[in-house]
């Protein structure tokens, strides 16, 4: 029964997925099950090779490519996709918009559902602590604001749980992306020294299959492009996530000017902590979203293997989400009595 | 069916490393064998421990091993195309494991390094599951598994039994040490013992330098002593230093790395001291291992002195070499060896405490090392009764390990030679050794400046002379050979000995016969050999004669004309003289203050402390030897005037003996000794012609003979058969005494002053 | 002696089914190396890649600390991925003890009976029966098959360190080759064998 009723304090998209997902998947999911998914997409830097070694290279292989000619074509597709991708991102994120609204009351009634079934903690204690606080409003009950603190706080921590949940899916699926980029751009490479022996043979009609690439590699652009905005969203209401805590900090702050010190509203943490962990998690995903916004940018545009490589590898390993943020969410979810101890 | 002999093929090659052997059934069913028994085959070289199972084609007659777990001595070469019996094969009863000691052979020091021992006992156990193994059986690793373990030793077994033990998942293996497969190697296979003998202190020492450290290495910490780490071995070519360093790292078990001047020098600047660090880094890999001797042979070739030869490169290595000495000595767990035969050409920097710590002087060997060295080196040998080793080390005075060597080589070639057609009862006797004595030569007088090769003389060939021939007897044949004698009677020895008289009597004949008579070393050293047109190399050279009959005691230095040679201090005023120099140098040699170190021979201990455990004649010989450990000058002029008078004292040349021109008795003697070969006739008098002949020295007496014998001749025309006593009487007309009256006064007047002062 | 034939025909039996058993097991724990290893091996050219980088001149400079991070995530990365390959190893290990236990009973029983049986009966062999012999090394074969494939798994990922990419770019390459030397179908063979032997007693 009980966990019935922690399920449906998830408020986001899929309730029956989370049951699933969290437990399990919440620390594998960022290192451990990457490697067999790395192998079905990575191959991008084992899979060059081969190519190079199936085609048989003619043995004349010694003119570099002209520099330059391949390139003006191919360089094009990224810049139109970015304007185009930036449109398609704006649109979708307006149509989700209302759909994100949509889905809040039966969110928020279940984070006053799960209040409920929390109930002896998380009412009993921060009614002691509302006791000796002033209330600034109409006299009514304490309790309301203190409990509407502790829900919010509680709210909060889901969000933050379903955010990073969407953030990793959406990750993967701009990795995939990434991913083909660069085999594309790889096999381009690869595609152009074959050119290069092609016209000296034939150097009338070379350019051929540029614009065939271009399309696919546009496709693939607009896409990450679009994903990218996801995750720029997602890291704006990360950042809301925060002020929001930090404003339910400040008004505690507000209530116990007098001095004394205010009881936790959950087990053991101060509402300053959440805070803390919010903007500590905020900033890791704020920073990583640079980053990829800075890959974003330049993946389609790079001719260095190594460096497509590392963009890869920033991509799927997310250097600047430090390995505590799934801890602190944890702890987070625990604390505010998601998860049972 | 037993007499069946087993023909031996090579394994099947799904066999390898599985220990099993195919047999056929008859063979099987002879041994009473259930499959996968353990059954110990012995093979030449030594035996192998195998589990039985039928060939596949159940044929009779074959064998097949698989050389798993077999004795070191076993090798797979060796077994080819052998027949082995029946008999050969054991059956052993089988029993399992309890514990194990190993030891580890891995293919690369670097695999070595890296594998923790935990993993690498995890995989040994793994290796040696399910095999059979017994006490000192060595077992291979298949090499078609990839580890980097080659071999594993079984040191010790539990129980420990005659019989094959099973190892078991549960048995446990203790890995004492791990080796790499180039030490292994190093360690197993030059089985051929070296034996050094005469050199036991020296031995010692080494021993104990290499072996002490890693032995108790915790109580040198405890102590907080760090261990000595090199070691100069310094001493004249072929006295077995580079021996002693091969027979000291065999005992200790040592891996002995060697490093030659030559093998070191790279054309390209800066590749010599890339190579001596290569090796100097290959032997800190070792010496992690176990004990490591890093050998450097001719060091003086490797590390001059600095400074004097302008050559840059050369300066480099000697840095080098002296920055890489002070790195071992911070590992502690190598231990350098170096020889040479110039330390005086070594680097000084090189010398000090901390590189090398210790010096051991290995010389020319004594008395007793070379009848040692003979010993060891005859043992071997079928020798007939007669050679007498004491009397063979007596006469090989000088003689280095290497010259011995040769010589016994030489001495058995000889009686190879000479009894060609039954060499199976081949033996060696005393005359081959003689005839070898007279083909090999000391290696240290092929270079030496005034090693003379003289006709023996006799005592019996001089006439005349008797008193001064008993003298000569007394004060050089005496002491040396019977020197217990001049002991007993608290005589020491003569230095030197002076003979002067005039010219052509015999001085120097008398002399050679010395020499023969007494076997010793003869140099001789005349003015030609010393002067040089270079400063200071007349003395050096005369230095070096001294230095090389030290070396090859008993020994006589012989100077003759020795005025010419020297001349006075109070003579020639000018004061700074070639030969007032040289004169020094000899006051010095004979009568300075000691040995330079590096010369000395012999072992002190053996002189010190084991005198009581020796038989009567050991004791005698070593007495001898002892007292043999100088040389003597003999020095012959016939202007004793001429000469220093500090050359005179008693401890230089303290003997002075006039040799007398012949009188008529001793010319009597001569003209028979010089008229022996000389056909006389009936009519010569010798008495007659002995007294004609005064003032005649031995050498006119020996021309006037001749003289006759010609005269005769040219006047019986060439069949002349006799000399006649009027050709004697008439040679005496032309053929003048070479002395006067006045000369003899002067000797006489000479002598007198002698014997007065 | 029909006692003791029929008692080592049980062990044999007995030992059968758990082979085959054993073998489909084997097979699965071989298979699931492969994806493993091929991770590590692009993650260790993704290291290279990293440590190639002019990271400098390249967009990424103005990011701090990313090389670190990231080295460290690639680093964290590889160690799940080897604790994973640990644990397939362990399988590995868990079925070498097992095939041994089982064979060394089956030897043990033979060795109880040898004298029973007699040499004779051991070595006969029929026109479609292999003798006792030949199964009884058959079966010593499978257990040092084992053994020595888990040996060999073990030193692969003992030779395994970041420190050496180019060792881990080549770790599939490697592990093929060992599974090369394990194809030949050793454990196939004496199954068969031990079945014609089991059916035409």
């Amino acid at each position: 029964m009980g966990t019935g009723r922690r399920v449906s304090l998830y408020r986001a998209g899929t309730p029956p997925k989370k049951p699933s997902s969290f437990p399990k998947s919440s620390l594998p999911k960022f290192s451990l099950p990457k490697p067999p998914r790395a192998a079905s997409h990575l191959p991008p830097p084992c899979s060059p090779p081969p190519p190079e070694a199936r085609t048989p290279s003619p043995p004349s292989l010694g003119r570099p490519p002209p520099p330059g000619r391949p390139r003006s074509p191919r360089q094009e597709p990224g810049a139109a996709m970015a304007a185009r991708g930036g449109e398609r991102g704006r649109s979708r994120g307006a149509a989700q918009a209302p759909r994100h609204r949509r889905r809040r009351p039966p969110a928020a009634c279940g984070a006053r559902r799960g209040r409920g079934w929390a109930g002896p903690d998380v009412s009993a204690l921060p009614r002691g602590a509302a006791m000796a606080a002033k209330s600034p409003a109409d006299g009514t009950p304490r309790r309301p604001v203190l409990s509407v603190s502790a829900r919010k706080i509680k709210d909060n921590a889901a969000d933050w749980h379903n955010l990073m949940m969407k953030w990793e899916r959406l990750n993967d699926n701009g990795f995939t992306t990434a991913n083909k980029i660069v085999n594309m751009k790889i096999s381009e490479q690869f595609q152009d020294n074959k050119l290069e022996i092609a016209c000296d043979n034939s150097a009338t009609e070379s350019e051929k299959p540029a614009p065939k690439y271009n399309e696919e590699l546009d496709k693939c652009c607009a896409e990450l492009l679009e994903t990218l905005k996801h995750m720029t969203k997602i890291q704006l209401k990360m950042e809301k996530l925060s002020s929001t805590t930090k404003g339910i900090c400040d008004l505690e702050t507000f209530h116990h000017r007098a001095g004394n010190c205010p009881a936790p509203l959950f087990h053991t943490w101060p509402t300053p902590y959440f805070y803390e962990v919010s903007l500590k998690l905020s900033e890791m995903y704020k920073k990583e979203l640079q980053l990829k916004k800075t890959i974003v940018e330049e993946i389609a545009h790079s001719a260095d293997q190594d460096l497509m490589m590392v963009y890869l590898s920033s991509w799927l390993y997310q250097p600047y989400i430090d390995n505590s943020s799934k801890l602190l969410l944890e702890a987070m979810l625990l604390e505010t009595g998601h998860r049972q101890c | 069916m037993e007499a069946v002999p087993l023909r031996l093929l090579p394994p099947e090659p799904g066999d390898e490393g599985t220990q099993r052997c195919r047999l056929g059934p008859a063979a099987l069913s002879f041994l009473g064998a259930p499959l996968g028994a353990p059954l110990r085959i012995s093979v030449p070289g030594g035996s192998c421990l195998c589990t039985a199972w039928p060939r596949a084609d159940l044929a009779d007659g074959y064998l097949q091993l698989d050389l798993a777990c077999r004795t070191a001595g076993v090798a797979a070469a060796a077994l080819r195309g052998l027949t082995l019996s029946l008999g050969r094969l054991q059956l052993l009863p089988r029993g399992r494991l309890k514990k194990a000691t190993v030891n580890v052979v891995v293919k690369s020091s670097a695999l070595r390094k890296s594998m923790p021992r935990a993993v690498l006992q995890e995989m040994i156990r793994d290796l040696l599951r399910n095999v059979y193994v017994s006490h000192h059986y060595v077992v291979t690793v298949a090499p078609d598994l990839e580890t980097p373990v080659v071999h594993i030793e079984m040191l010790s077994v539990d129980p420990l039994t005659e019989e094959a033990g099973l190892i078991t998942p549960q048995t446990s293996v203790k890995i004492k040490e791990v080796f790499t497969l180039e030490r292994y190697r190093h360690l197993s296979e030059d089985t051929g013992n070296i034996s050094v003998a005469g050199l036991d202190d020296v031995r010692r020492t080494l021993k104990e330098m290499i072996d002490l450290p890693f032995r108790f290495p915790k109580t040198f910490k405890k102590l907080g002593l760090s261990v000595p780490n090199g070691v100069l071995l310094i001493g004249p070519p072929g006295v077995g230093k580079t021996l002693m360093v091969k027979a000291v790292a065999k005992e200790v078990g040592a891996y002995l790395l060697c490093i030659s001047g030559p093998a070191l020098y790279g054309s390209r600047p800066g590749e010599s001291e890339e190579n001596l660090q290569r090796v100097f880094e290959k032997g800190r890999e070792m010496s992690h291992e176990g004990p490591t001797i890093l050998f450097i042979d001719e060091i003086d070739s490797l590390c001059p002195k600095r400074g004097s030869s302008n050559n840059a490169p050369e300066d480099r290595i000697v840095a080098q070499m002296l920055t890489l000495l002070d790195g071992v000595g911070s590992e502690g767990k190598m231990v350098l060896m170096a020889a040479t035969n110039r330390p005086d050409a070594l680097d000084p920097a090189l010398r000090r405490s901390g590189r090398f710590d210790r010096e051991v002087i290995i010389g020319t060997p004594t008395l007793m090392q070379r009848r040692s060295i003979l010993q060891l080196l005859t043992s071997s040998m079928p020798i007939s009764a007669d050679v007498d080793l004491i009397k063979m080390s007596e006469i090989t005075a000088a003689y280095v390990g290497a010259d011995l060597t040769a010589l016994c080589r030489e001495a058995a070639m000889h009686a190879m030679c000479h009894s060609s057609l039954d060499s199976t009862e081949m033996v060696i006797n005393m005359a081959n050794f003689q005839e070898a004595f007279k083909k090999i030569q000391p290696s240290s007088f092929r270079s030496v400046i005034g090693l003379k090769e003289c006709k023996p003389v006799t005592w019996e060939q001089i006439g005349g002379l008797e008193d001064v021939k008993l003298k000569l007897k007394q004060c050089i044949e005496w002491p040396m050979k019977f020197p217990q004698a001049f002991a007993r009677m608290g005589l020491s020895r003569p230095k030197g000995v002076l003979l002067y008289g005039p010219s052509g009597c015999a001085k120097t004949k008398l002399v050679r016969a010395v020499a023969t008579s007494c076997h010793c070393s003869f140099l001789s050293v005349s003015g030609a050999d010393l002067f040089s047109p270079y400063v200071g190399d007349s003395e050096k050279i005369l230095s070096q004669v001294f230095c090389q009959a030290r070396a090859s005691t008993p020994a006589i230095i012989f100077l003759d004309e020795i005025d010419s040679i020297l001349g006075s201090r109070s003579h020639h005023k000018t004061g700074h003289g070639v030969s007032e120099r040289v004169l020094s140098v000899l006051l010095n040699e004979l009568d300075g203050i000691g040995l330079k170190v590096t010369e000395r021979r012999g072992n002190k201990l053996q002189l010190e402390g084991q005198c009581q455990d020796l038989s009567d004649e050991e004791r005698q010989l070593e007495f001898q030897e002892t007292l043999n450990k100088d040389f003597m000058v003999v020095a012959a002029t016939n202007r004793p005037d001429m000469l220093d008078d500090a050359l005179l004292r008693p401890g230089r040349l303290d003997r002075v003996i006039y040799i007398p021109p012949p009188d008529l008795k001793g010319r009597l003697s001569i003209l028979k000794i010089c008229t022996e070969k000389i056909p006389l006739d009936s009519d010569v008098a010798l008495q007659d012609i002995a007294v004609l002949t005064d003032l005649f020295s031995g050498a006119d007496t020996e021309n006037l003979c001749k003289e006759a014998a010609l005269l005769a001749l040219q006047e019986n025309g060439l069949e002349a058969t006799t000399v006649k006593h009027e050709h004697f009487v008439k040679s005496l007309r032309t053929v003048k005494p070479s002395l006067s009256t006045k000369d003899l006064e002067f000797y006489e007047k000479f002598y007198n002053q002698e014997l007065t002062s | 002696m029909a006692a003791a034939a029929a008692v080592m025909a049980a062990a044999l039996r007995e030992w059968a089914a758990v082979a085959a058993r054993q073998e489909a097991a084997r097979r699965e724990a071989l298979a699931s190396w492969e994806p493993l290893l091929v991770s590590l091996a692009g993650l260790a050219e993704q290291l290279r890649a990293a440590r190639r980088l002019a990271w400098g001149s390249s967009p990424l400079g103005a990011f701090g600390e990313l090389r670190e991070r990231l080295w460290r995530k690639q680093r964290g990365a590889a160690e799940a991925l080897l604790e994973q390959l640990g644990r397939r190893r362990e399988e590995l290990r868990a079925l070498r003890d097992a095939v041994g236990t089982g064979a060394a009973s089956v030897l043990r029983v033979y060795e109880e009976n040898a004298a029973e049986l007699g040499l004779a009966e051991t070595l006969r062999r029929g026109a479609r029966r292999p003798s006792l012999a030949d199964v009884l090394e058959g079966l010593q074969d499978v257990e040092r098959y084992y053994r020595h494939l888990y040996l060999e798994s073990k030193l692969l990922l003992l030779s395994i360190s970041c420190d050496s990419l180019e060792d881990m770019e080549a770790l599939p390459q490697a592990w093929k080759r060992i599974l090369e030397r394990y194809e030949e179908d050793t454990v196939q063979d004496v199954l068969f064998k031990v079945s014609l032997y089991l059916d035409n007693q």
